[in-house]
């Protein structure tokens, strides 16, 4: 499936790219970092050219963010419907307070550094009325990084690209669990204190 | 201790979250380390695959497009973007058949690389010049009588 894929980036390259960060922005399964490291990959090598590729896995990727986006704001009044007691209500306020004041920095930088959580922050960016400029403005900057520093590794490390593919999504992955554990640590550590009060 | 235990009894589920995303990053990290040498020297010649393209394996190979071009039997330019897997297909031959004609011409390339590069080759209307003159025999030593 793999090879069958790669195949297809010499000639469909910027569409392909365009399909796949589309769908990843989405939480789907596309195998967007291996096919922009390949398209640089090919590029280094002269079948493709660097600048078609990488505007089309960046358009892919604003798009993605943007269905994200308002599929959240969609269902923003759904949530809103299911919080029905007052703290449901508190948290989502809290939330909501959370996003307009962090939101962009949360939105930069899930685009690259903790790239497998960005479709979930475009889904709660939406639901929790993230003003469209801000998301958009960070969401624009954040994808220029990813899409760059892929294609652009890919161009630079041509003859190991799939090896660099593998300690990226490792590098990724590790950044992503480790902040969604400290997410959860402060968490927990704040109801032990609560509890050791209470 | 009691307050890990609450945490435990009463938060079951975020404590499993937290554990599985702590044990999540340490797995992604050490295979992330093993991976770290790939920074280091470039290695040798990557594996040929049908899904490369005679231009990314001489990226990766460091040969010349015309060496590839030669070996494979394909015009310069012509099969820009076609993977090794079509090319096999069009030729009637294999993929494997591709890699070992690469390897070859690799072989030789890096064989001639070292020496100096070869004479022209003499026009049509090049005429040889004739043989040199034999030189004459170097006079003969002087006999000196005793």
């Amino acid at each position: 499936m793999t090879d069958l894929l790669l195949g297809l980036v010499p000639s469909w390259g910027p569409v392909l790219l365009f399909l796949a960060t589309f769908l990843s922005c989405l939480a789907l399964p596309a195998p967007a970092s291996l096919l922009m490291l390949a398209a640089g990959a090919f590029a280094a090598g002269g079948d493709l050219l660097l600048s078609t590729c990488i505007l089309g896995a960046f358009s892919g990727a604003v798009l993605g963010d943007q269905v994200g986006f308002q599929i959240g704001r969609y269902a923003r009044d759904a949530v809103w419907r299911l919080a029905k007691d007052r703290s449901a209500k508190a948290l989502l306020e809290r939330a909501q307070d959370y996003a307009a004041r962090r939101g962009r920095l949360g939105v930069f930088l899930s685009r690259w550094l903790f790239s497998p959580l960005g479709p979930y922050v475009n889904f709660i960016g939406g639901a929790t009325g993230m003003g469209w400029l801000a998301f958009t403005t960070a969401g624009v900057l954040g994808e220029m990084v990813w899409v760059t520093v892929y294609v652009g590794t890919g161009y630079g490390f041509a003859d190991r690209f799939e090896q660099m593919a593998e300690l990226a999504g490792s590098f990724s992955g590790a950044v992503s669990a480790g902040l969604v554990a400290l997410i959860l640590g402060a968490i927990l550590l704040r109801l032990a204190r609560r509890h050791r009060k209470g | 201790m009691t307050a890990l235990k609450i945490l435990w009894h009463r938060h079951r589920l975020l404590s499993l979250a937290f554990l599985a995303a702590l044990t999540l990053t340490c797995v992604f990290a050490v295979r992330g380390l093993l991976l770290m040498p790939l920074f280091g020297a470039p290695p040798p010649d990557p594996p040929i695959e049908g899904w490369m393209t005679p231009r990314l394996v001489a990226h990766g190979w460091h040969l010349p497009p015309e060496v590839l071009g030669a070996a494979l039997g394909i015009e310069p330019g012509s099969a820009k973007g076609r993977t090794l897997e079509q090319i096999a297909r069009d030729q009637g031959r294999t993929v494997e058949e591709l890699a070992a004609s690469i390897e070859e011409a690799a072989l030789m390339h890096r064989a001639l690389k070292g020496m100096p590069p070869l004479p022209p080759p003499p026009s049509p209307d090049f005429v040889p010049a004739p043989p040199p003159e034999p030189a004459p025999a170097p006079p003969a030593p002087e006999k000196t009588d005793p």
